[in-house]
């Protein structure tokens, strides 16, 4: 068996376990069948899914090696410093290119929140304004990244804001130390009683 | 394409809202029953977009992820420790299965991977992958059903006849049923692998013997010998 017949036949297995989560007899012959030149390598994973079904461990609390839980955290930590993440990255993209006035209006229209108020979208990309969960979800959709990578690039973004320096003769400088209230951007609008009303129903608990 | 279920869905839109200290409490609640338990798929997420790399969230979902997995990869280990090179490996292979699930993980570039919609699975699938590479599947898959003993009057008896009914709700019955099958697998982990091939292909799979020999790579007479030592071979330990 070469190493290439080892990966076609590796691919074949991982791909037919992802869409049968219980193969049943029949599934692993329909796969020898339409694949026999891996017939072997089949049959083995068969029979490793099978001793592990059959051999059902009671759901109980296991007590693991801490030295194993260590190395194998210490392994983790480092590949993640290593690799980042690659939604964060793939969010971070995103929102980067969502820079020209016009397509910040136009997703401004898209979420619901209108081209008109496209200062409150301005705030959230920039993570000045904290968007509440529901406008998480409809700028994820927006631009098919991943809700809670988006949170994280907006988080990081008002975290990598640049302080201004203040001079003052009269009061201390007021940093924000977290970004402010998805009301507290709504009422700034100073919109009209209803687009306020409006806007703040975005903050509204979503329904279970 | 992969999706997370309604209740993931609803964890996942109240971790969002959740301050970076509440979210490291929820996340060292280990007792899943208990009230405020963070799924594994969400930690899964929040390992994959990044989340509170900066607050700490990140370390302590990687941390208690990385146990759980520990926990789960520990628990299948004993189930296959009697495969030789599982056994040569010691529980060395706990951690090695846990470092490749971890690539896995991280490497994955698809939009959700399968460890944010059914952890267990992915560990599942990812520990036996694991497996399969050190090739220590010398081992062939067999049906309790298939197998049958010869009386000494030629007279043949299915095998699960032979064990007390498994249906039966008491422990020594579900217990004989237990020892069988596992001197089933160790049987058949101790054969060659064309024996137990054999086996499978003809008793498990009911393939024609033209055939069984063709995926074999062997005449047929060549293939039914094999398959008779098997039978022999498993009949023998059974009997024993």
């Amino acid at each position: 068996m070469t190493d290439t017949n080892r990966d076609d036949a590796e691919r074949l297995i991982v791909k037919f376990l992802d869409e049968h989560e219980q193969p049943t007899r029949a599934d692993w012959k329909q796969l020898i069948e339409a694949h026999p030149e891996h017939a072997c390598q089949f049959l083995d994973a068969a029979f490793i899914r099978e001793i592990g079904d059959a051999a059902q461990v009671k759901d109980e609390e296991v007590v693991v090696d801490p030295l194993i839980q260590a190395n194998t955290l210490s392994y983790a930590l480092n590949r993640l410093h290593e690799r980042g993440s690659t939604s964060f990255d793939a969010a971070q993209s995103v929102v980067n290119g969502v820079k020209l006035p016009a397509d910040r209006r136009k997703l401004a229209d898209q979420v619901g929140i209108g081209s008109q108020h496209v200062v409150l979208l301005n705030g959230v990309l920039a993570g000045r304004t904290k968007a509440p969960v529901r406008v998480l979800r409809l700028l994820a959709d927006a631009l098919d990244v991943q809700v809670m990578a988006l949170r994280e690039v907006f988080s990081r973004a008002f975290m990598s804001t640049v302080v201004p320096s203040y001079k003052s003769l009269h009061e201390k400088p007021r940093i924000p130390l977290q970004p402010g209230s998805w009301e507290d951007g709504v009422r700034d609008l100073q919109a009209s009683p209803a687009e306020t009303a409006r806007l703040l129903m975005f903050a509204e608990e979503e329904p279970a | 394409m992969r999706k997370r279920s309604k209740e993931l869905e609803a964890q996942l839109s109240s971790v969002l809202n959740l301050a970076p200290d509440i979210l490291l409490t929820r996340i060292a609640i280990r007792d899943y029953r208990r009230q405020g338990h963070i799924a594994s798929e969400i930690l899964a997420t929040i390992i994959r977009t990044g989340s509170g790399k900066h607050t700490g969230v990140l370390t302590a979902a990687a941390d208690e992820f990385n146990r759980r997995m520990v926990q789960i990869a520990t628990r299948k280990w004993r189930v296959v420790a009697f495969v030789p090179k599982v056994r040569r490996k010691g529980n060395r292979v706990v951690q090695d299965a846990v470092h490749y699930m971890w690539d896995n993980l991280l490497s994955d570039k698809s939009p959700l991977s399968n460890a944010e919609t059914a952890f267990i699975v992915f560990v599942r699938d990812r520990f036996e992958e694991y497996v399969r590479h050190l090739g220590t599947t010398d081992n062939d898959m067999t049906s309790v059903e298939d197998l049958g003993v010869t009386d000494d009057d030629g007279k043949k008896t299915a095998f699960l006849s032979t064990l007390v009914d498994v249906n039966a709700a008491t422990p020594e019955a579900l217990l004989i049923e237990k020892q069988a099958l596992k001197t089933i697998h160790q049987t058949l982990m101790e054969m060659p692998k064309i024996e137990r091939d054999a086996f499978a292909l003809r008793t498990e799979y009911e393939f024609e013997w033209r055939k069984v020999a063709e995926l074999l790579h062997c005449s047929i007479p060549t293939a039914t010998a094999h398959w008779q030592s098997a039978t022999d071979k498993l009949r023998g330990a059974l009997n024993d």
